[in-house]
């Protein structure tokens, strides 16, 4: 199973990850092989068997919905590499031609 | 005084009770080991020294009664929360970053007395079997120092055989508890899913990460468990109710436990080390009158495949969070999207990006239902497999790892051998049982051998106490010395 180079170049898009040109062609080459290994899934016999999401047979258990302690702004914000005025600060969401 | 840092944790109860030593005089023992051995294990990414000592002071004069950890010096894996210490999951992405608020673990050790010394060294964010992938540094296994100390929990593992901490916590999402704790000769235990409160551990597969303590016997491994357990409302997959008491029982015995084990192991592959000690191991237990029965485990390189896509799948959402906005490293960059792609190109090593791509590939439209929801599927079967199993045994007794220690760069390049050795682990991960590594043995080569218990969802007590049983046989640190 071989994955293509523009696939993983798509996949690189999906998961907002950049691979640098030196390292593509031998994680193309990898992960080729891992997908490879988790191909053989494809032969078991799951017939009469549904996708098991949850892990243990336990009713969900939410807490009561009470106002608790929180995180005070400036503790929130203490690890974050910018900001400003108590907010995050990113680089420019809304692109423009420059005009 | 004889060497502190050889007791377990009930004599170093017993002397505190009598006050014949203090916190102070213990924490210093084991740092001074710290001192002396970490230049070459480096099984510490954080050492707080400092702050250790000033906690021994404040415990200095209290009382141990109901504090089962008194004055016990703890490691903790590096991807568990510390309020206002770095907390980096061996990651560059996460460097310099301190967490505003404590793991649930960690103010349950607090609460129960012991004195956290530091952080130590993982795979980065948990995801390897070696301890190579971390960021900062390699750790080394301290029976032989050419050796990996296993992974991802290969610092605490390496940290407690050497003897820097009598107790450490990991987390096992495939094994990276037990596979350690095999490797360096010590115990592993990874709970029920649910059974210890995961808030505060970052996040790697959430249907499969548990947190567990590593420890130089099974006695120390049970107290601090029972210390771990129990509800907690912040972890929304906490198990509900009480832990069940697990010390009053560990000497029971074998007595009355039926064990299984894999009707197919002549054919698995593993190292013959492992192989003569797992039939050791039986022969002593017949010889003991313990009723030993075939068991039929699921395909061990299926349970491996279903692993492998469910921990990705579930990596490649969690790691999603780490985008350069709310905290760690950001790589400079004039727009969002091109910021998001370079910091997470930079920030995350090689081994991480491969799992988060490889989880987002098999998330992605036309590949979800091929590989994410067969393995979902797999999983079911694996569920009913271990039902019928345990409603005829109480345990089912394996080798931890088919193989002992392997050398250092050995693995590295090839990610499917390095993940062929979860492949006795994992199962346990994808049913939620609990499971425990206890030292066994060595191999020609001097290097410890591992052989793991697993018991149905639930049942940590028959776990430990079949364990106990194990350790009373193998005697292995009355016999062997890690020489670290």
């Amino acid at each position: 199973m071989d994955l293509e180079g523009s696939e993983l170049e798509h996949i690189e898009r999906l998961a907002r990850v950049r691979v640098s040109e030196e390292s593509r062609e031998r994680l193309r080459v990898q992960l080729s092989r891992i997908i490879g290994f988790v191909r053989r899934l494809q032969e078991v016999d799951t017939s009469g068997y549904s996708p098991r999401l949850y892990v243990l047979e336990v009713a969900q258990n939410l807490r009561e919905d009470e106002v608790g302690d929180c995180l005070e702004r400036d503790e929130a914000l203490a690890g974050s590499p910018d900001s400003d005025k108590g907010l995050f600060r990113v680089p420019p969401v809304i692109e423009t031609d420059g005009t | 005084m004889d060497d502190l840092t050889a007791l377990s944790i009930p004599e170093l109860q017993g002397l505190y009770g009598k006050r014949a030593v203090s916190p102070v005089e213990v924490v210093r023992a084991y740092l001074d080991n710290a001192g002396k051995k970490d230049t070459s294990v480096r099984a510490f990414l954080h050492l707080s020294a400092d702050d250790a000592l000033a906690r021994a002071r404040e415990l200095e004069g209290g009382n141990p009664d109901g504090r089962p950890l008194f004055g016990v010096p703890v490691a903790v894996k590096d991807n568990i929360c510390m309020r206002g210490h770095p907390t980096t999951c061996a990651s560059k992405i996460l460097e310099g970053y301190r967490p505003p608020y404590n793991a649930t673990v960690v103010d349950r050790l607090i609460d129960a007395g012991a004195v956290i010394i530091g952080k130590t060294n993982l795979d980065e964010f948990a995801m390897g079997s070696s301890t190579e992938n971390s960021a900062f540094h390699i750790t080394r296994n301290p029976w032989n120092l050419e050796y990996a100390p296993g992974g991802s929990s290969g610092g605490s593992a390496a940290a407690v055989a050497a003897g820097m901490v009598p107790v450490a916590l990991g987390s096992d999402t495939g094994g990276s508890i037990r596979q350690p704790a095999s490797f360096c000769g010590v115990v592993g235990i990874k709970g029920s899913y649910g059974r210890i409160s995961r808030y505060g551990l970052v996040a790697f597969a959430s249907s499969l990460d548990q947190i567990g303590p590593i420890a130089r016997d099974v006695r120390d491994s049970a107290i601090t468990m029972q210390v771990l357990s129990g509800h907690d409302a912040r972890d929304a997959t906490s198990l509900p109710g009480s832990a069940p008491e697990l010390v009053a029982g560990l000497d029971d015995g074998l007595d009355g436990l039926r064990i299984g084990i894999p009707a197919a192991m002549a054919e698995w592959e593993m190292d013959p080390s492992i192989r003569e000690v797992m039939n050791r191991t039986l022969g002593e237990l017949r010889a003991e009158g313990v009723v030993i029965e075939e068991v039929d485990l699921p395909g061990m390189e299926t349970a491996i495949a279903c692993y492998y896509v469910i921990a990705n799948a579930e990596a490649s959402s969690n790691l999603a969070r780490y985008d350069g906005v709310r905290y760690g490293y950001r790589s400079p960059s004039d727009s969002l999207a091109d910021m998001y792609e370079q910091t997470r190109g930079d920030g995350f090593g090689e081994e991480v990006k491969r799992r988060i791509l490889l989880g987002t590939y098999v998330l992605s439209a036309g590949y979800y239902d091929a590989y994410y929801a067969k393995a979902q599927q797999v999983k079911a079967m694996i569920f009913e497999y271990f039902g019928r199993i345990f409603e005829r045994v109480d345990l089912v007794l394996l080798p931890t790892s088919p193989t002992p220690a392997f050398k250092l760069g050995e693995r590295i390049d090839d990610p499917i051998a390095m993940y062929l050795s979860d492949i006795f682990t994992t199962p346990a991960n994808i049913a939620g049982m609990p499971a425990i590594s206890v030292p066994a043995g060595l191999s020609p080569g001097g290097l410890p051998i591992g052989m793991q218990l697993r018991a149905g969802a639930g049942r940590e007590q028959t776990l430990v106490r079949g364990a106990m049983g194990l350790e009373r046989m193998y005697g292995f640190r009355m016999n062997h010395r890690c020489g670290c």
